[in-house]
């Protein structure tokens, strides 16, 4: 066999082995925490804070509604929080994100078949929410993915160490800042809200997709405690009681606050070009 | 009866055309095989086997006329094209390709004016005039600085500018509306092949920095405005031919970043791109799942390509077309979820291979992309690596060998099975509602209302062509 240089072989046994272990360490992140059972335990708390939902008139097929639940269940299991199983295989945001956002296309894409009018409003609600707040959201994690030099949430996760430059540890933080900031439109909070849809198996769908972005979100935050094990449920309690509390106070139109975080999403986009221009000065010098 | 006869074994020639193509993938693998100006490397191999697969997906689902004229005789042409290394019939061989491909028909004329015809007729052959002639310029500058085969051991040394504006140009007019205007399933392999003459650049040695910033930035501007179009435009086959030019842009930025991981991605785009719909209507309305064409969920085809043009770009320190790419992906979701029965063509076999081709991405990359990256490494800078686990995923390496982005494809698909499963048997106990057998069609007015909602609510996609105020259909409640 020729050795091979330009794409690399992570690993020189050709066999199931890998993949077999890799299935048999993941039942307790799948089953326990952070999936399966905290997660569902979490699922219920949301829903007694939730708004009556809609009448169902037209229900997904069973594919969708199977996987409403699992993709989001997936990406909150795979989520490398506190205390979980290492399963060697990290995923990274980009897979992460597809996983969190499939049961807001199903929940999108069933409303416009239900020809339903007060449906597909909410429909629309939903997508013009998201669609102002994915460029913040993109933008943030792309600044921890620089500052971290990855995509992966282990990275994502963890902060500058100490002989980081400057820049490296403000872009941290930085990105970690306006992460939790992006969520509220991404989630539909507040003035961004619209009703939730009539399936069940949609709404478990769309409050994990909740639970998965509040984790993403709390990651960077996590390291912060250090060793101390009874600060470490605070990041977490902090970013989603300031989230409830804007889903409770933040008033006034969809159309201000649309524009609002556009002019956000404009401020990150100019803090980046600054520091990509400023490592292009330090490289050119 | 004697068409269907016509048909299968025009499928049938294909699928030998596509085993046979793989057979040389494997005998090329390791390294070129040539005869004086005959040489088969494995960028050649992969292009004749993506458009000769492209052809027979699109054959199966779209009958092509003249079967002769369209398909045969530029898959000659091509063959010549791509096993050369002969510059000047390089282009012979593309400019009988654009003479026998179709192209618009010509509108019905006045009788009248019955004697411009032919003058009309090179005007809607004039795209493909313009392509063939950016080649010939393009290639004709490394033929009259002295380079007659691109394997010549001084070739490089003819690569200059002009010769990259105009081969980039000749690769680029065949993704736009100029080259069809019905957008056709045959059409799309073809589109493919014309990024050959492009790639082929690196064999004469790596571009330079400027022709690759240029390239991507051309790429993932035009991705960017196209997901945006394909978003917000009501006309279904307009969106179809987006979603294509959005991809084709995508293909073109992973060429343009010169990394192994950039290849990668470059060439598994492509296959991707054969999947995507078109959109002539040619068969029974179905519901089929389209969301595996979207690049929406993880395990397709269309997501995993997506996927490795943001490692590569992250490798590369390209971090703004990581997140155009990464927007791109976001946006086809949405397109999709407004649009949910958009598409009437059996798709169905599409959707199943971009599955399988999703959930095999190693063993896809290691096959048929390895030989290609390996074979090109002449042209390729060191800023991105891809790294196969064949039995877990992929993942995406920058100069320093640390891994930027990873997808462990099949044991996430694996997981995902299992929770499938776990949900499947629990809401069969708990009783949940059965199926509802017939699914109410898409209602094409929500769409557009919602769409044009979006404009006004959604202040980047562009206000200005909003509903009038007081038109504002989801605030009525």
């Amino acid at each position: 066999m020729a050795v091979r240089t330009a794409i690399r072989l992570g690993s020189d046994r050709l066999t199931a082995n890998e993949l077999l272990s890799f299935l048999g360490r993941a039942w307790w992140p799948l089953l326990v925490y952070p999936g399966g059972l905290t997660a569902f335990a979490l699922v219920g708390l949301l829903g007694r804070f939730e708004r009556s939902a809609s009448p169902i008139h037209h229900s997904p097929d069973l594919f969708a509604r199977v996987s409403a639940v699992a993709a989001p269940w997936l990406a909150l299991a795979l989520t490398p929080l506190p205390s979980v199983v290492n399963l060697g295989r990290p995923l990274d945001a980009v897979a992460l994100l597809a996983l969190l956002e499939w049961p807001l296309l199903l929940a999108v894409a069933t409303a416009l078949t239900t020809g339903d009018k007060a449906a597909w409003q909410a429909a629309g609600r939903r997508v013009a929410a998201v669609l102002n707040g994915y460029p913040s959201l993109l933008l943030a994690l792309l600044a921890l993915a620089w500052s971290g030099g990855s995509l992966q949430l282990t990275t994502l996760a963890s902060p500058p160490d100490d002989l980081a430059t400057l820049t490296t540890k403000g872009l941290h933080w930085f990105g970690a800042v306006t992460l939790a900031l992006a969520l509220p439109p991404v989630l539909g909070l507040g003035p961004f809200a619209a009703p939730p849809p009539g399936d069940l198996a949609l709404r478990i769908g769309l409050r994990l997709r909740l639970l998965g972005y509040l984790a993403l979100a709390v990651l960077p935050w996590f390291p912060l405690p250090g060793d101390n094990a009874w600060l470490r449920p605070l990041p977490p309690i902090v970013i989603a009681l300031l989230l409830w509390l804007f889903n409770r106070i933040a008033k006034g139109g969809t159309r201000r606050w649309a524009v609002a975080y556009n002019v956000f999403a404009a401020v990150q986009l100019l803090a980046l070009l600054g520091v990509a221009l400023d490592a292009l000065r330090l490289r050119v010098t | 009866m004697l068409n269907r006869l016509a048909r299968s074994r025009s499928q049938l020639l294909l699928v030998l055309v596509v085993l046979a193509a793989l057979g040389l993938m494997w005998l090329v693998e390791d390294q070129p095989r040539q005869r004086s100006v005959v040489r088969a490397d494995a960028l050649s191999v992969f292009f004749l086997l993506v458009v000769a697969a492209g052809l027979l997906l699109a054959t199966r689902e779209e009958r092509a006329e003249q079967p002769w004229r369209r398909v045969w005789l530029p898959l000659g042409a091509l063959v010549v094209g791509l096993f050369t290394t002969w510059i000047p019939a390089i282009v012979a061989a593309f400019a009988a390709l654009a003479a026998l491909l179709p192209t618009a028909a010509p509108q019905p004329l006045n009788l009248r004016w019955r004697w411009l015809a032919p003058a009309q007729r090179v005007v809607f052959a004039s795209p493909m005039l313009v392509a063939v002639a950016c080649l010939a310029l393009g290639y004709g500058a490394l033929v009259l600085g002295g380079t007659w085969r691109y394997d010549a051991r001084t070739a490089g040394a003819a690569l200059h500018g002009f010769v990259f504006w105009f081969t980039l140009l000749a690769a680029l007019v065949p993704q736009t509306r100029l080259f069809v205007a019905r957008d056709t399933l045959i059409a799309h392999p073809w589109r493919l092949a014309w990024l050959y003459p492009l790639v082929r650049l690196y064999s004469l040695g790596p571009w330079n920095a400027g022709w690759s910033f240029a390239a991507l930035l051309l790429g993932g501007a035009a991705a960017l405005w196209a997901a945006i179009a394909a978003l917000t435009t009501a006309d279904d086959e307009r969106r179809s031919r987006l979603i294509w030019l959005g991809f084709a842009a995508m293909v073109l930025a992973s060429f343009a970043l010169s990394t192994s991981a950039g290849m990668a991605a470059g060439c598994y785009l492509m296959l991707a791109c054969l999947l995507l719909p078109a959109p002539v209507a040619n068969g029974e309305a179905t519901v089929t799942p389209t969301w595996t064409l979207t690049g929406a969920l993880p395990f397709t085809a269309t997501f995993v390509g997506v996927w490795m043009l943001v490692g590569a770009a992250t490798a590369a320190s390209m971090v703004a077309l990581a997140g155009v790419a990464w927007l791109v992906a976001l946006l086809g979701g949405l397109t999709w979820a407004l649009h949910p029965r958009a598409q009437t063509q059996p798709i169905r076999l599409r959707a199943i291979i971009s599955v399988v081709l999703g959930i095999a991405a190693p063993a896809v990359v290691l096959l048929l992309i390895e030989p290609v990256v390996e074979q090109m490494q002449g042209g390729m800078t060191v800023y991105g690596d891809v790294n196969v686990w064949p039995w877990i995923g992929i993942s995406a390496l920058d100069a320093a060998k640390t891994q930027v982005a990873a997808l462990p494809s099949v044991a996430v698909a694996g997981l995902m099975a299992v929770l499938l499963a776990l949900i499947y048997l629990v809401a069969r106990l708990s009783n949940a509602p059965a199926d509802n057998d017939a699914a109410p069609g898409r209602d094409a007015a929500a769409s557009d209302t919602i769409i044009a909602w979006l404009r006004d609510e959604v202040p980047w996609l562009g206000g200005t062509h909003g509903h009038p105020a007081g038109e504002r259909p989801i605030d009525r409640e």
